[in-house]
């Protein structure tokens, strides 16, 4: 067992980290007021190789696997839960095409994610529920098209061209399947975004899905191979909320431990305090044990062949790192007092983005029945 | 043992709780967008008499004690936690006046604070101090028969409204702190911009700044010198407001949770009847809640019936620390209930989110309250 990161690693957390502080810090509570990431983060992330990691070298990734993903990933969402999201997004959508996709799909998706402007999204969720048998938007086979009518809801990044992988069910076989639609393309539309609590810059919406026209080589995987798809796309989900919120975590981290040596109280740092040093050792241990989480979720997930094979490990992450942020939060937030709660402090922002990690991608309770399942099966 | 209401008290509790139901919880949403309270509201509360429950009819007040005054605040908070904030905050300079006002600060100012028209402020915290008197760097300096006050408040509540406000300040030349009480907007007195919180929105929040205000010697509050005493017994039943406040924003939790795994159906069958986890969930808040309450309502009916400084502090201590930080918990359970809908600003969990965390931040933090309680209780 080795316990370090490769040079390479080492290399993108470096350049993640330091393009964060410099090029999105300063952009912060514009993204937060706009709740949209900007033309140039994304140019520059591109450029950078940070906005698509894991995917393969030919495709104009950085084949950095998701071992490299998760640790330049956790180095953006220290900085902004928002571009956190969005980035994790496209790497949800460009998973899901490369563990699935033809060599076709993968040659314009990838490429053009990679290296083109597209910016792609992953639509499961609907009105009744994220569940996937409660599936209601249908694809009806017409000749060498499906038809695609239904309603999605809280997608992120539609905002922005490039492929959608939807979910849908066959309307004469009731077999559920992804399918790639070009977004804006006839057809498609979306809601006004959602203004919600944190992680905002990601942008959140509705779609609305009618008569969009896909041709029937746009269909991932074989007909019966769906659920698999479905199941790779919860994995990798997953591996991208647990690296976002162990950034939040950090960040709180950050926050507490700087302000402790900053606030001066009867003329010494409140971290000569005994009742501070123990909160941020607290914090601290939950830090490291959220990482090693995250950081075993990237490895397993690069040396498992059969990534539908993931959502067992990835859903446990994914819960105790996003249940740890909240605590660290509120541990973090006492350190401060009262300053914490004002807009003026990163630490009200963190605090906000941290309840979102447990809301998304499956509740932690939700998904604990499904590591349940899996144990006893 | 009776852990029944008395009538006096189920009434006060009926009432708040009619009103908030009809005139807050229509605007509630509005009033956290606008971080503003309409004038209209306050004078509505004045005139059924929810500022003065626990202070004498002598003065304009209830007389009804302080478990009908947590009782309101308990109703008004769980509709809006801002409105709850600026009562609170009267209340306490209200309290500190009825326990160390001559008869005639108390003839001057009580009245006025129990009509909705005139709001008390308490100024103690400031940029270099929010929880030890020691730090303290506001001065009054002595001038003929009156004071010259100077310096910076921080965080303080209801500053923008008309009214009194009690400052805690150190005496130039003997260094010790004593209270005045001030009319906001005098001479001298002016504000930053509002801050810009997370939560209890409506419940307004500048810091002050005194440039030479003059205040009369017979607006020292108490005897000179002894303004460490008017700050306990502030520190007493700010805590009383807050223990009955965060409980009314527990109960809110509860309520949008129950009523969220009622209505929302997985399949055709409601979330709360078809998973146990959402039961559990239930069944974790309603204990917690529980809890919370009899915690208050006892916090209450020690404040009326015990005299002892101290052994008051460390009940209302503990209390709004337990009070306020269970709140905490029932709000990320009812999060959980409702899955991604709960961080949407359309459901009332999202804001009573931002609300909740005030809690353990206000009025001395959590581990500072827990150390201030356990060295009464050392000290025994
Ligand atoms: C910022 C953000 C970004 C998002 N991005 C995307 C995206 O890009 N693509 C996408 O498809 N979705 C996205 N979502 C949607 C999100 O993943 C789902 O909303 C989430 O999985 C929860 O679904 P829900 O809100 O419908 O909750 P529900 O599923 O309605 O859950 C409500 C409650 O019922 C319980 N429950 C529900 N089903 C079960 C079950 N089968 N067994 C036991 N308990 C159950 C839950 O635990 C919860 O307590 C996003 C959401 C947000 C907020
Ligand atoms: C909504 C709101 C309304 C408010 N209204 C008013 C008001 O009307 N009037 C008013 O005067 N104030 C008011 N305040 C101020 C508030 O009461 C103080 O800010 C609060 O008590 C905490 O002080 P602080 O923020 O300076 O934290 P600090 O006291 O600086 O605490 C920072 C950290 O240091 C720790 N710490 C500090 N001292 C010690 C110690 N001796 N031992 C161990 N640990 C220690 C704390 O636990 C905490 O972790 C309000 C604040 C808010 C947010």
């Amino acid at each position: 067992m080795e316990f370090k990161l490769s040079k390479e690693q080492e290399l993108i957390q470096k350049t993640a980290k330091e393009y964060a502080e410099k090029a999105i810090e300063p952009l912060v509570n514009q993204i937060e007021d706009e709740n949209r990431v900007p033309d140039e983060v994304i140019e520059g992330l591109r450029e950078l190789g940070l906005l698509c990691l894991p995917v393969e070298e030919k495709y104009g990734g950085a084949g950095a696997g998701f071992e490299g993903f998760v640790v330049g990933l956790e180095q953006l969402a220290r900085v902004s839960g928002g571009v956190g999201i969005f980035v994790s997004v496209v790497m949800l959508g460009t998973s899901t095409i490369a563990v699935h996709g033809t060599e076709e799909q993968k040659e314009k998706y990838l490429t053009g994610t990679c290296k083109g402007s597209w910016i792609p999204s992953v639509a499961m969720t609907e009105p009744d529920g994220a569940d996937p048998r409660m599936l209601k938007t249908t694809a009806k086979k017409d000749g060498d098209h499906f038809i695609l009518n239904g309603t999605k809801r809280f997608i992120t990044n539609t905002n922005f061209a490039g492929p959608m992988v939807v979910f849908a069910k066959d309307a004469d076989t009731g077999r559920i399947n992804g399918y790639i639609v070009d977004k804006f393309c006839e057809g498609y539309s979306i809601s006004e975004p959602w203004d919600k609590l944190g992680s905002k810059g990601a942008f959140l919406s509705d779609v609305y899905l009618k008569d969009v026209k896909v041709p029937v080589s746009n269909m991932l995987g074989t007909p019966d191979e769906g659920f698999q798809t479905l199941k790779v796309t919860m994995a990798m989900g997953k591996i991208g909320l647990s690296a976002i919120y162990l950034g939040n975590i950090l960040a709180a981290y950050d926050e507490a431990f700087n302000y402790s040596k900053d606030r001066i109280y009867l003329g010494k740092p409140i971290s000569q305090f005994e009742s501070v040093r123990n909160s941020i050792v607290d914090i601290a241990m939950k830090y490291e044990a959220a990482k090693l989480m995250t950081y075993r979720i990237g490895y397993l997930a690069d040396n498992t062949a059969n990534k539908a094979k993931l959502v067992k490990d990835s859903a446990m992450t994914k819960i105790f790192v996003t249940e740890t942020a909240v605590d660290v939060s509120r541990i973090a937030m006492n350190v401060f007092g009262s300053y914490g709660l004002m807009k003026d402090y990163k630490m009200s922002r963190i605090y906000r983005d941290a309840i979102v990690g447990p809301q998304i991608e499956g509740t932690a309770n939700l998904l604990k029945t499904v590591v349940a399942t899996d144990m006893y099966k | 043992m009776d852990l029944r209401l008395s009538k006096e008290e189920e009434l006060i509790q009926k009432a708040a709780r009619d009103f908030a139901d009809k005139m807050i919880v229509p605007i509630a949403e509005l009033i956290d967008q606008d971080n503003h309270i309409p004038e209209e509201i306050f004078e509505a509360l004045g005139d059924l008499e929810m500022f003065g429950i626990p202070f004498p009819e002598a003065y304009g007040g209830g007389e009804a004690g302080y478990l009908s005054y947590i009782l309101a605040i308990e109703e008004l908070a769980k509709a809006c936690a801002g409105i709850a904030v600026v009562i609170s905050v009267n209340s306490v300079g209200l309290s500190v006046i009825n326990a160390f006002g001559t008869e005639e600060q108390k003839k001057k100012y009580m009245p006025e604070c129990m009509t909705g028209k005139k709001i008390f402020s308490f100024a103690f915290t400031e940029p270099g101090t929010g929880s030890d008197p020691k730090q303290l760097s506001c001065t009054v300096t002595k001038a003929g028969d009156s004071y010259i006050l100077n310096g910076n408040k921080r965080f303080i509540t209801n500053a923008g409204f008309q009214g009194p406000m009690v400052v805690i300040a150190k005496d130039s030349e003997t260094d010790k702190a004593s209270a005045f009480v001030i009319d906001k907007f005098c001479e001298g007195y002016s504000l930053s911009e509002q801050w810009n919180k997370i939560g209890a929105h409506g419940g307004p929040l500048y810091d002050v700044y005194f440039d030479n205000v003059k205040i009369p010697e017979g607006n020292v509050l108490g005897r000179s010198g002894e303004g460490l005493w008017v700050l306990k017994v502030a520190m007493i039943y700010g805590k009383i407001g807050l223990s009955g406040l965060f409980l009314g924003t527990a109960k809110a939790a509860y309520e949008e949770a129950l009523a969220y795994a009622k209505q929302k159906t997985h399949r055709g069958q409601p979330i709360g009847a078809k998973f146990q986890h959402i039961q559990i969930s239930i069944a974790d808040m309603a204990m917690k809640y529980n809890a919370c309450r009899w915690s208050a309502y006892n916090l209450g009916f020690t404040a009326d019936t015990v005299k002892d400084p101290n052994q008051l502090l460390r009940e209302a201590a503990l209390t709004k620390v337990f009070v306020s930080e269970t709140a905490v918990e029932i709000c990320k359970i009812a999060m959980g209930v409702h899955g991604s809908y709960g961080l949407m600003k359309d459901y009332k969990i999202a804001r009573l989110w931002g609300d909740v965390i005030i809690g353990p931040q206000v009025e001395g933090t959590s581990p500072l309250l827990k150390i201030l309680a356990a060295g009464i209780i050392l000290g025994d």
